[in-house]
């Protein structure tokens, strides 16, 4: 926590430390925050702002070989700075988390997961035959895939900023893997993976494909990708594999045991909600749309928030960041509409926001 | 010996699932099942096994085994798997796997032939 000092100064010292962990103001706010330190004759100025300044603006990456087993995270193959390696899933790994790590820092001045530099760690080559990827709750997993049904799950930028995201989450709203607060967290992953992939791609929202995995099922499997946000339920339809199961709107809500509460399956709904929300807004999504969600994940959303309180929430926060009323305001109100979900405006103009977020 | 098995969640969200007959396997593939039932310590092993710190996009699995003598649910995520219960679920889901893959050849054929 940062110490609240009874001096005032004309601009707020956690203002200014987060000044100092962007390098284009870095030396004026730290030149600042030492001068105004020594007036209030502290002298450990710069352990104080230690927490603002480590690994400013700086990814610290390291890529792990599980070597097809199971304890993580395995052999350390490469680290921040270190030349690219012959093994393409662990220069994906390295590439993908950089390019996440950019995206945070650029969109939303976010460095890393925690917001101070934490360093991102992740394991290719889990297990054998492994479909699948996943966030441990301290790093990023990644499997080979089967051989059969999916390639090696590095393969996606968008699916390297799913499992990133997952960590901000956990850092922030820390939403219940668990019926709806679950489908949500599913959601911000798919929302902020699939907008790392349209700033690397310099896309507009109306470019964008919108799909989650594209690639990632081998040339048997008759289907595009894992997920659509713009088409929920239609990313693929195989006859061994089944259909995409997921709802578009809260009439197609699946009520289910399995996973965790169907948390991959009524993703959909929040997913396809953004996805109207940013294309009725236009430009790149990661500028408005996407500072909303922002917004809403860092200082609004909790734990046990489901479908309801993210629209309310969401739309909390359009009017703080542009206005009652505005532009931002009706897109995210037509966007949760769209997927039959009404926000309730007197909960979002009172939603509570959390403290020291 | 019927063994019900389900594998939800993951990245993918896609669900393998399926049930094993004895009566329908060959008698070398029943009795790996049998082996990997026992060394699991299946009819030990608490219905429910859990963590709160598993992660995102884990594996789901629910196991039902019914020996006609004996029946045993369990359901667990991937994280919590006792050691001795893996090889078990490892099976399983490679026979899905395997059996959706017979299923693409087969489909595969007829549309070449």
């Amino acid at each position: 926590m940062s110490h609240r000092s009874p001096i005032c100064c004309i601009v707020p010292e956690d203002i200014l430390c987060r000044l100092a962990a962007l390098p284009e103001h870095r030396d004026r706010a730290l030149r600042t925050l030492i001068l105004t330190e020594r007036l209030r004759g502290r002298r450990a100025v710069l352990d104080h702002v230690a927490s603002a300044t480590t690994g400013t603006g700086q990814k610290r990456r390291t890529v792990y070989d599980a070597q097809h087993g199971t304890t993580l995270p395995g052999k350390l193959v490469r680290s921040e700075g270190a030349a690219a390696s012959a093994d393409v899933a662990v220069n994906e790994a390295y590439d993908f988390c950089g390019a996440t790590y950019d995206f945070y820092m650029k969109a939303y001045s976010r460095n890393s997961i925690d917001d101070k530099g934490m360093r991102l760690d992740s394991s290719v080559h889990y297990d054998q035959d492994y479909d699948n990827a996943f966030w441990d709750g301290q790093q990023m997993v990644y499997g080979d895939g089967d051989g059969t049904i999916f390639d090696r799950f590095t393969k996606c930028l968008d699916v390297v900023g799913h499992e990133l995201t997952h960590g901000v989450t956990a850092a922030t709203a820390n939403l219940d893997y668990q019926g709806q607060s679950g489908a949500l967290n599913e959601s911000v992953s798919d929302v902020f993976g699939s907008m790392v992939k349209q700033m690397s791609n310099n896309q507009t929202a109306d470019q964008a494909d919108w799909l989650i995995g594209e690639g990632l099922f081998l040339p048997s499997v008759n289907g595009v990708a894992l997920r659509s946000m713009k088409a929920p339920g239609t990313a693929y339809d195989d006859p061994q594999l089944g259909k995409d199961p997921q709802p578009a709107n809260m009439s197609g809500y699946v009520n289910t045991t399995s996973d965790q509460g169907g948390v991959h399956t009524n993703s959909g709904i929040p997913n396809h909600a953004f996805y109207l929300i940013a294309v009725e807004l236009g430009g790149f999504s990661w500028e408005r749309a996407g500072r909303i969600w922002y917004e809403a994940l860092t200082k609004r959303l909790t734990s046990s928030s489901d479908f309801q309180a993210a629209a309310d929430a969401t739309f909390g926060a359009a009017g703080n960041l542009y206005g009652a009323g505005s532009t931002e305001q009706k897109a995210v109100q037509n966007g949760w509409d769209g997927v039959g979900i009404k926000v309730n405006q007197s909960a979002a103009g009172t939603a509570k926001k959390k403290v020291g977020a | 010996m019927r063994v019900r098995f389900e594998r939800s969640g993951g990245f993918a969200g896609i669900t393998l699932g399926g049930e094993f007959d004895s009566a329908n396997l060959p008698p070398e593939q029943t009795s790996e099942l049998n082996r990997l039932i026992e060394g699991s310590r299946f009819f030990e092993l608490p219905a429910v096994i859990r963590t709160t710190q598993a992660g995102a996009d884990r594996f789901q699995f629910t196991v039902s085994v019914d020996t006609g003598t004996q029946k045993h649910s369990i359901e667990l995520d991937e994280k919590s798997a006792p050691e001795n219960l893996r090889p078990l679920l490892k099976w399983l889901t490679d026979a899905q796997r395997n059996l959706i893959a017979t299923k693409k050849q087969r489909a595969q054929n007829v549309q070449e032939p």
